[in-house]
């Protein structure tokens, strides 16, 4: 079960590890300590002798529930390295946390698999995400007041998301018609010179790292929103970073996710070789093709953190971006604000324009 | 506290507008030769100055004027007179066959001029509405109200004479007034007005809504993405082939309609001078007293 599924405790007072964004290492949540990778493992090897020497090996076992054809399908259960519970989680969980410990709990399985070839170690932590939310409250004139004040974030989770980073060239072959006009007086008439032209335009554009999320239980509208990452901070996959954080395996292979950042690839292409056409009066577009020529998808877990919040019976979900803190979320409108607002614009108004009128009129008292 | 001072602005607002709207009208005073919105003159004075200016626009055919209003109801001192003159419905005939002659005086601006309109403008031109101006002058600057209306009322009756004035229609290239504010009434810039309300009303709602809807849109900033922009790498776009070939030219020639009923600019009419197609003669500029 050890090769299955791991965590990591503190080398010196067993608390449990949890990648910090600060100093980028992990760090005891009761004692403070910070350790690397390298450090870590190296304890756990000690560990391991040690308890090799003494013939102590702990031999887990793993209870077998009566699930259904249907649900053994689609559930895994896990024992926690710590304190020996039960962890049941769906097919995709490669990150959780033990209910019972709160001990962060790799299940290492899921990386034999499908192992991410890179991870964006998260930036920001969980206050500033927090604050981040705060903040885009501000600047919000139908907000309901109560959502504001009354408000009580329920959930924050760490999420590694699990995305298909795409690179790829697009051939596009594109036609056009376009006119140049040019108009003067000649005695008594105006004449107007219309020189219509065919243009060919044919080209590449290379793409690298257009992210679509692979993870079927994460809305492609938060993910999309909270673009771009910064790829320069992309490390080898390495579970130390998995460490406090929640993360999923994909489970929307690079095949079934293509196609959304294709048709993402094609539109810019156009408005790229489309851009190559100027000093026209008019242009048209007379044909349009765009294919890929090359495309490679690399694997990668990029962080999020997601912040949940409940108000008037409804959830209400925010994205925030764990490198750069861009946020996205979709609030409630308050109607009779809205309603209040819309009356009070147009009453000004009306009597702003009138007042305007009046005097451009000329006034008639 | 700032919601209720907002309702109350708007409140205000709405009152003067309204007020605007229902305000009666100042009743035209066409059918009196000298008007003094001040109370300048005592009542048996604008009697006999009327009655004077009366006889001399009835036996000329030229309605000769003096008004004196509170203040310059707007206008800008170059279009003082005249506004005055089409706003009251002055002159002696009716719309384009008008013709009079006028002396403005705002009281609280100590402000004078003169203006001519429609065939009258035969008799008072540019340089006489100059003298008729420093008539005005050399009695105002002493006060004596009176005697600058009657001055010029008498002398406009000497001007009409001595030129031959005789009353005619004039035919005007322009429209007759080429200002909208000089050439509508006020009960016609009040119908303006009332008629061009609903649509304010229209385009008012509709800012409103779009307000609403921006407001709304900021509660949501989700959205899935449609262009990869941001992921073009350096240097990523190659044109292979770019080529623009001329196909052919087409040529369209409309006609220019040209206006062969005469020129746009002034006529020479009567006494040989030129006024302003419009129908209107302005002096070289009033004066302050």
């Amino acid at each position: 079960m050890a090769d299955q599924v791991s965590n990591y405790k503190c080398p010196n007072c067993g608390g449990p590890l949890r990648f910090d964004p600060a100093s980028q290492k992990l760090k005891c949540e009761y004692c403070d300590s910070l350790f690397t990778q390298k450090e870590v493992d190296e304890f756990y090897r000690q560990d391991e002798l040690a308890a090799a020497a003494e013939g102590t090996d702990q031999k887990w076992e793993t209870e077998t529930g009566e699930w259904t054809a249907e649900e053994a399908a689609h559930m895994r259960a896990y024992s926690c390295p710590s304190c020996g519970a039960t962890l049941i989680a769906d097919e995709n969980t490669a990150v959780t946390i033990c209910p019972y410990c709160s001990n962060p709990t790799v299940v290492a399985g899921q990386f034999v698999t499908k192992k991410p070839q890179f991870v964006l170690p998260f930036q920001l932590d969980k206050d500033k995400a927090v604050e981040i939310l705060n903040d885009f409250y501000k600047g919000k004139p139908l907000l309901p007041k109560a959502f504001k004040s009354k408000n009580h974030i329920e959930e924050v989770k760490g999420v590694y998301v699990p995305f298909w980073l795409y690179n790829g060239v697009m051939e596009c072959r594109m036609n056009f018609h376009a006119e140049m006009v040019r108009q003067f007086s000649r005695g008594d008439e105006i004449v107007t010179e219309t020189d219509h032209f065919k243009l060919v335009r044919n080209g590449t554009v290379t793409f690298s790292g257009v992210p679509a999320d692979a993870s079927s239980k994460m809305p492609d509208e938060y993910m999309d929103a909270i673009e771009p990452f910064d790829y320069t901070k992309l490390k080898d996959f390495d579970t130390m970073y998995m460490a406090g954080y929640m993360a999923d395996s994909y489970d929307v292979d690079a095949e079934q996710d293509r196609s959304r950042s294709e048709s993402r690839m094609k539109a810019s292409a156009v408005k790229a070789i489309s851009s190559s056409v100027s000093g026209y009066t008019s242009v048209a577009p007379v044909s349009t093709q765009v294919t890929r020529i090359d495309g490679a998808a690399a694997y990668a877990f990029l962080p999020v953190w997601l912040l949940s919040t409940r108000w008037n019976g409804n959830t209400y979900l925010f994205a925030v971006n764990g490198q750069s803190g861009k946020i996205a979320g979709d609030m409630p409108s308050d109607t009779a604000l809205a309603i209040g607002f819309f009356i009070k614009i147009t009453l000004a108004m009306f009597v702003i324009t009138a007042i305007i009128l009046y005097f451009i009129g000329g006034g008639f008292i | 506290m700032r919601k209720t001072r907002f309702l109350s602005t708007v409140l205000v607002a709405l009152f003067f507008l309204i007020g605007l709207v229902l305000v009666p009208i100042k009743t035209s005073a066409a059918s009196a030769n000298v008007i003094d919105e001040v109370g300048i003159f005592s009542s048996q004075q604008l009697l006999d100055l009327d009655d004077l200016a009366y006889e001399i626009s009835t036996r000329q055919q030229c309605g000769v004027y003096v008004v004196i209003t509170d203040d310059m109801h707007g206008y800008s001192e170059r279009k003082f007179a005249e506004g005055i003159f089409m706003n009251y419905d002055l002159g002696f005939g009716e719309g384009e066959g008008a013709s009079g002659v006028i002396l403005a005086i705002s009281y609280g601006d100590r402000y004078y001029d003169c203006y001519a309109y429609g065939a009258a403008g035969d008799t008072f031109t540019t340089s006489t509405l100059d003298d008729l101006n420093d008539l005005a002058y050399q009695h105002l600057v002493n006060g004596d109200w009176y005697g600058a209306a009657e001055s010029f009322i008498k002398r406009c009756d000497e001007l009409l004479t001595r030129t031959g004035y005789q009353y005619y229609v004039p035919t005007y290239t322009d429209p007759p007034i080429s200002q909208h504010i000089t050439s509508t009434s006020p009960e016609q810039r009040r119908n303006e007005f009332l008629s061009r309300l609903p649509f304010v009303c229209l385009g008012s709602a509709a800012v409103g809504g779009i307000s609403v809807a921006v407001m709304k849109g900021k509660n949501k900033n989700i959205g899935v993405a449609t262009n990869a922009d941001r992921y073009i790498v350096n240097n990523g776009v190659k044109l292979i082939d770019s080529k623009d070939v001329f196909v052919n030219r087409t040529r369209t020639v409309t006609h220019i309609a040209r206006n062969d009923g005469g020129g746009g600019g002034g006529g020479s009419i009567g006494g040989g001078h030129t006024y302003h197609s419009s129908g209107g003669v302005h002096s070289s500029g009033g004066g302050h007293f």
